[in-house]
């Protein structure tokens, strides 16, 4: 089938089915809505399945050079055109610029898209059919139906975006959904409050992506990745046309000229066309702001956990699988903007960094088991965006792999949370289940598989996938010590791509940030480690807690804790196999012929295959050092779990009560304290000093006395109020903090402004009011009836006086 | 095919009509008043329709279009012509089927709620119509004017008549503050006029609206200061109407006060006559002024934007929580309009219509919960979508659509007028404005995320949560609470058709009113804020005149 055909169908199918069962489901369809959504899910992954077939089967080398370019692009529909809209685009090195606004309803599909589309329909798949069994008998079991596959189409229309506007406007459609599916138990406040704070925190990103989306309208006239043609030469000046003529362009590019050029198309990616400098930092960092939202990074992390109130497919499929991967996919999507500014590569590697490790020192310490895997997710994601952060092409394409591979076992884990949940009648907390392994067999099984790639124990998925991103962080720290890539990210010598001019002009690498990037790197190259030891620590710690001990099952469960039924045990095998086998399938480095096929795969993305990202390819290796390393973490933290947790647990209470400084608090505590005004000496100076008229002073030195050891015991309460326990099972009191300082004050300012509403506004309005109303007499005796009279007698009398003005100007 | 400015004419004069024959029809029943202004308020609809599906599709040729155009008074007179003009361009269009559209809404949603003297009721909605496709369509500033004052008799009955407990407060406060202003801007106006007579040389008072906008392009009033003048006593009566942000507080006493179908035409329609004037008059005839005053006019929109939604915020009461997310909407009107870009006046004069559709369609939903419960207490409600699916489902819809959520209207609005604001702060402001209107338009994003803040939260406790409901004190129609009905939901699905409809293909909207639109920001559309006036300058040195930001 046609390309074109393939990836109409591949949004149209969900949608369809969406519609169907939005109509049909309630009077028609009933408790057979699953049907039309897993038909149409399953057939869009057969497509995208072709697509990601056909890709590189027609990516061919350009005559040029050898660079292999697949790009397509399918225009559906117009969306608006605004004529002349920007007199002039910044970035238009040939003189004024008149662009028009036209934003093109298109799909474009490349490497990137095809994997992402890929992966998108065949979780979602597996996913509509786990939820036919778990969420049987629902009442919303339509509207459950009609939101799953509403997010599919805009997740699918997501990654297959051809322009920012239309990422953007999808980027929020799966909020909607978000947001929808978050609240779908809408009695619960608590579900309905994640949802809204969810959508919220999410607008919040979505601020600094509206922000960079008009920052790269500004800056070059166009939001579309790819070239487009100028189909109107009426309205636009021959300028436009003369301004990319006016590059010297080197032959490969004849299609430039009469072009509009795109933001990320190949000619531009292929002469270094991008904004350099403020421009170009500002706008990748707002992109990152808008990143942080939408992928829960720090410190925009704080609604994931919260939307675990969803219902547990939907966790599995939006807030694990797809949705929060849509931060990682824009970043990577944007690499040559990235490219240009490396300051915000070591930004977006640091908040990678510090969201994977902030988020694994939560992990450890939570008992509701999906919470646990929420974490998981926002540090794994961090992982990603480390990855991303390293800037270089192996960096990229490991945090793409890492995504793809996280797909399956995090969908699997919470697959796996859900078929706990649907046994224990709805009980998500640890405490008070156990030792499940023989009441749930399959589940067992497959969680553990999840387990083990979540942990990154080889050979299971995860393990290759976050070792390619290790690897890539140790290769940016090597060769920014050795000087290989030039850190100001300039075209690079010996890219054959970037033989062209290089537009970029040189960024500010001589600050401070740029010359402390190997050391930043080398930071987060340990950070990374100690993030894999803490996962793998945190990912069994759930495991024993749930499958292991002694057999508890929650009353709630009834008598009928038993193993889901197989239309939620088929999803958990099936992904459970692709947890096991993803990673050494495709990342095939450990053989005599290195190579990453992953990596190979998406290397012919025009965002990957040209530009200054070529220059930092260099060939595939197995790290066997990195990988010994990261191997080793992730079983020493395996170990350290099972010893902890496996068995009794003694050691357990011991760390909690050493990380918890209890014993500060006999510090504090009131049976500890003396009461000293009862000691017979202390009572005996008192009386002494109040007979010689001095009781005074004795009171004074004792409170001060009391006050100073308060001061010095301060550390110590704090200490015991912000133990690291306590910080990590209370979140790092991240929401608390946001509760006061932006929460808090935005309520009492908005109260504020209210009462100012009332009182100062609108009693200026009423003070000139009255002091008309003194002023004509007339209306002090005014009764309702005679105010319309008054008023159109003034109308009229305006009018004539008008009039005879006229007339005396005219005679 | 019909003539079109003959049915323009009968279109305008079909309400008005309505309204003269209301008395009659009254008498033959007790709900022939209500099903007679239905049939009225259709057939306008049905013509209005006529007349804008016949409108170019590309908008070329729409200042002549349905164009009736006599002399009206002082035909005879050597030196005065004012002329009974009427048409429809770009600016008014969207804006006329608007009206049609939702006085149909009005008179459904007051089906029951109106049960004192209906016939009267329903006569001065239909001259409220009359009066407001009269301004859409007047193109002669007496005209205009008459109109314009025009629409508050009706207006101030409705509020003054069949409002709530503090009606009459309302009525007068709403009636003299729009008033009140209104008289300087006729100043204004008539200044305008005056300057013509004195510089076209022709010797005749002309108050035809297209002749002075073109002669005040060829003769632009000097000195500066003197066209700044009369901008402000424009801008007094028309930012009372839109309002602007210190020009507010009529709005949501008004509001909370007028019943059901005064606020739905009030907030659909009568504040866009506001917005309507400075882009029919303020914006092509005193070019320089506007420009002179952008830095002014963002600050006033944005300042609006977020006072609005902040004090929507603090709002106990759902009704007036929408009427002041009504002053934040319109502050993001007044943005685009002022950003004097293409991108902005169009999409500002967009987000007028979505402004109009899903405030509509709020007020009128508040109307439907207020006529079950009779009260709009956020506190006393809880739950409500299990009760009433419907009614939750339309409520959910229009509040994505006023939070500006993609693939609904609000966002085609709101993203070109910030996209817009956006472009002007960083592509066309002089020097030492630069960072006051960066400032300012990144503010104004940041009301989006208010708006989402103050609409999701009031779902959130209405419909969401645990069933909480007041008691209903003996309901008279017996309908209890049950969710919407036919009526209910016939009112409600052509706004939602729209809302969508905007949303997914708005090029249909913007490409028959750009033309026109493009048109009244010609004169300014390149200029530079605060820089040095347009008319000192040449066209050469237009292309240094941005502000490169690299």
């Amino acid at each position: 089938m046609d390309v074109s055909v393939l990836l109409l169908l591949i949004p149209a199918l969900p949608l369809a089915a969406s519609i169907i069962c939005a109509t049909l489901g309630p009077r028609v369809l009933g408790r057979y809505c699953h049907i039309p959504v897993i038909l149409c899910l399953v057939a869009a992954f057969v497509c995208s399945f072709l697509l990601f077939l056909e890709v590189p089967r027609t990516a061919v080398p350009t005559e040029s050079d050898r660079t292999v370019v697949y790009e397509r692009v399918v225009p559906v529909w117009q969306w608006a055109v605004i004529r002349d809209a920007l007199p002039q685009a910044l970035r238009s090195d040939g003189g004024p610029v008149s662009r028009d606004l036209s934003i093109e309803i298109s799909l474009r599909a490349d490497a990137m898209t095809a994997m992402m589309l890929t992966m998108v329909t065949f979780i979602s798949s597996l996913i509509a059919i786990y939820s036919s069994g778990y969420m049987h008998g629902d009442r919303g079991y339509w509207r459950f139906f009609a939101y799953l596959s509403l997010f599919v189409f805009s997740m699918t229309m997501l990654v297959s975006a051809s322009n920012f506007l239309l990422l953007y406007v999808f980027w929020e459609a799966v909020g909607v959904c978000s947001y929808l599916l978050i609240g779908f138990w809408y009695e619960k406040p608590e579900a309905a409050a994640a949802g809204k704070k969810a959508f919220l925190v999410n607008r919040i990103g979505d601020f600094g992506f509206a922000l960079g989306l008009f920052l790269l309208w500004t800056t070059y006239g166009t939001l579309n990745f790819h070239d487009t043609p100028v189909n109107t030469p009426g309205s636009v000046p021959v300028a436009s046309v003369g301004a990319d003529e006016a590059q010297p362009s080197d032959g490969d590019a004849p299609s430039a000229t009469g072009t509009v050029r795109g933001v990320l198309s190949p000619t531009r990616i292929k002469n270094h066309d991008f904004a350099g400098g403020r421009v170009g930092l500002a706008i990748c960092l707002l992109l990152m702001i808008g990143a942080c939202g939408k992928s829960a990074q720090f410190p925009l992390h704080v609604w994931l956990p919260d939307a675990m109130e969803g219902p547990t497919p939907v966790s599995a499929l939006i807030h694990a699988a797809t949705m929060v991967t849509a931060g990682v996919y824009m970043i990577a999507r944007c690499t040559p903007l990235l490219m240009v500014s490396p300051e915000s590569q070591i930004v977006v590697a640091c908040i990678g960094g510090g969201t994977a490790l902030l988020a694994a020192l939560i992990a450890i310490t939570q008992y509701d088991l999906k919470r646990v895997l929420a974490y998981s997710t926002v540090s794994q994601l961090g992982y990603m965006f480390l990855g991303l952060g390293a800037g270089t092409f192996l960096g990229i394409t490991s945090g793409m792999f890492h995504l793809f591979t996280h797909a399956f076992f995090k969908a699997l884990l919470f697959l796996g949370a859900g078929s706990v949940m649907h046994a224990m009648g709805n009980v998500i907390d640890m405490r008070r289940f156990g030792g499940l392994r023989l009441r749930l067999p399959v589940t067992h099984a497959t969680f553990l598989i999840g387990c083990c790639a979540l942990a990154g124990l080889p050979p299971f998925a995860g393990f290759w996938s976050k070792d390619a991103v290790v690897a890539s962080i140790e290769e940016k720290v090597h060769s920014l010590e050795h000087g290989e890539i030039s850190a100001g990210g300039e075209g690079p010598a010996h890219a054959d791509a970037g033989a062209g001019r290089s537009a970029v002009p040189s960024t500010g690498s001589a600050n401070g940030l740029m010359a402390n990037a190997a050391a930043i790197y080398g930071i987060l190259f340990y950070v990374a480690m100690v993030t894999a030891f803490l996962t793998a620590l945190y990912t069994f710690r759930a495991y024993f807690l749930t499958f292991h001990g002694p057999e508890r099952i929650p009353e709630e469960a009834g008598h009928h804790a038993h193993e889901s039924p197989a239309a939620m045990c088929w999803p958990l095998i099936i992904l459970s196999i692709g947890a096991a086998v993803a990673g050494f399938a495709l990342d095939l480095t450990y053989t005599r012929q290195p190579i990453q096929l992953f990596a190979e795969f998406l290397s012919t993305t025009p965002s990957l295959a040209l530009g200054s990202v070529v220059g930092t390819r260099v060939p595939y290796a197995f790290h066997t050092g990195i990988a010994g390393i990261s191997a080793a973490v992730a079983v020493a933290g395996t170990l350290l779990a099972t010893y902890l947790y496996l068995g009794d647990s003694r050691e357990v209470q011991w760390l909690k009560s050493t990380f918890d400084l209890e014993n500060f608090s006999r510090w504090y505590e009131s049976r500890q304290r003396t009461n000293w005004g009862a000691k017979p000496w202390v009572a005996a100076i008192h009386r002494g000093a109040s007979r010689i008229g001095l009781g005074w002073l004795a009171t004074l030195i004792g409170q001060s006395l009391l006050l100073a050891g308060f001061a010095l015991a301060s550390p110590l309460l704090l200490g015991n109020f912000f133990s690291p326990y306590k910080l990590s099972f209370h979140k790092f009191f991240l929401d608390e903090l946001y509760g006061y300082i932006v929460v808090v004050p935005l309520r009492l300012a908005a109260a504020a402004c209210y009462a100012a509403d009332r009182w100062i506004v609108d009693g200026l309005v009423n003070a000139c009011g009255k002091a008309a109303l003194a002023f004509g007499s007339l209306m002090r005796s005014l009764q309702m009836g005679l105010v319309q009279f008054y008023a159109l007698a003034m109308f009229l009398g305006v009018l004539v006086l008008i009039a005879t003005k006229l007339m005396m100007l005219a005679g | 095919m019909m003539d079109m400015s003959l049915l323009l004419l009968l279109t305008i004069a079909l309400p008005l009509a309505g309204c003269v024959l209301m008395g009659a029809v009254s008498k033959s029943g007790p709900y022939a008043a209500r099903r007679f202004a239905l049939v009225v308020s259709l057939l306008t609809l049905v013509g209005a329709a006529v007349v804008i599906v016949n409108f170019p599709s590309d908008g070329a040729g729409a200042e002549r279009y349905a164009l009736t155009d006599v002399s009206w008074l002082g035909g005879t007179s050597p030196f005065i012509d004012i002329r009974f003009s009427l048409g429809l361009d770009g600016l008014g269009l969207w804006l006329f089927g608007l009206t049609t559209l939702l006085v149909v809404t009005s008179v459904l949603v007051s089906w029951n709620a109106i049960e004192e003297r209906p016939a009267l009721f329903y006569g001065m909605l239909l001259l409220l119509e009359f009066g407001c496709l009269g301004v859409f369509c007047a193109r002669d500033v007496i005209l205009f004017y008459v109109f314009f004052e025009f629409t508050l008799i009706p207006l101030f009955f409705l509020i003054g008549i069949w409002g709530s407990e503090e009606r009459r407060y309302a009525a007068i406060k709403f009636f003299l503050f729009t008033l009140a202003g209104s008289m300087l801007t006729f100043l204004g106006l008539l200044s305008i006029v005056l300057w013509d007579y004195f510089h076209s040389g022709l010797g005749i008072l002309r108050f035809s609206i297209p002749e002075l906008t073109e002669s005040l392009s060829v003769h632009p009033i000097q000195p500066l200061y003197w066209q700044v003048l009369i901008f402000w006593a424009l801008f007094a009566g028309f930012a009372i109407k839109v309002p602007l942000f210190p020009l507010h507080t009529w709005l949501p006493l008004a509001h909370v006060q007028a019943p059901t179908a005064g606020s739905v035409i009030l907030a659909g329609i009568l504040l866009k006559i506001g917005t309507y004037g400075f882009l029919r008059f303020n914006i092509p005839m005193l070019p320089a002024a506007s420009v002179h005053c952008v830095p002014w006019m963002f600050w006033l929109s944005v300042l609006g934007i977020i006072y609005g939604a902040l004090v929507a915020l603090a709002q106990t009461d759902i009704k007036r929580l929408i009427a002041y997310s009504s002053v934040s909407h319109m502050g993001f009107c007044m943005l685009g309009l002022f950003a004097l870009n293409r991108p902005g006046v169009q999409g500002g004069s967009l987000q007028m219509i979505n402004h109009g559709l899903s405030t509509g369609a709020l007020f009128a939903i508040v109307g439907m919960l207020y006529e079950r419960y009779h009260t709009r207490e956020i506190r006393s409600f809880g739950g409500l979508a299990r009760r009433m699916p419907w009614l939750a489902f339309f409520m959910l819809l229009f509040t994505f659509s006023s939070i500006g959520l993609p693939g609904l209207n609000g966002f085609v609005g709101e993203f070109l007028v910030l996209l817009a604001g956006f472009q002007r702060a960083w592509t066309g402001v002089a020097q030492p404005w630069v960072f006051s209107l960066r400032f300012a338009s990144v503010l104004a994003v940041l009301g989006v995320v208010l708006g989402a803040w103050y609409m999701l939260w009031l779902y959130q406790r209405v419909f969401f949560g645990g069933l909480r409901e007041p008691k209903v004190s003996g309901s008279s129609h017996g309908h209890g609470t049950d969710d919407l009905g036919w009526r209910e939901i016939f009112a409600l699905t052509p706004l939602a058709v729209f809302v969508l409809w905007i949303g997914l293909q708005p090029k249909f909207f913007l490409d028959r009113m750009a033309p026109t639109v493009d048109n009244a920001i010609a004169a300014s559309v390149r200029s530079v804020v605060a820089g040095e006036p347009i008319a000192a300058r040449s066209e050469a040195s237009e292309s240094e005149a941005s502000v490169r930001v690299r």
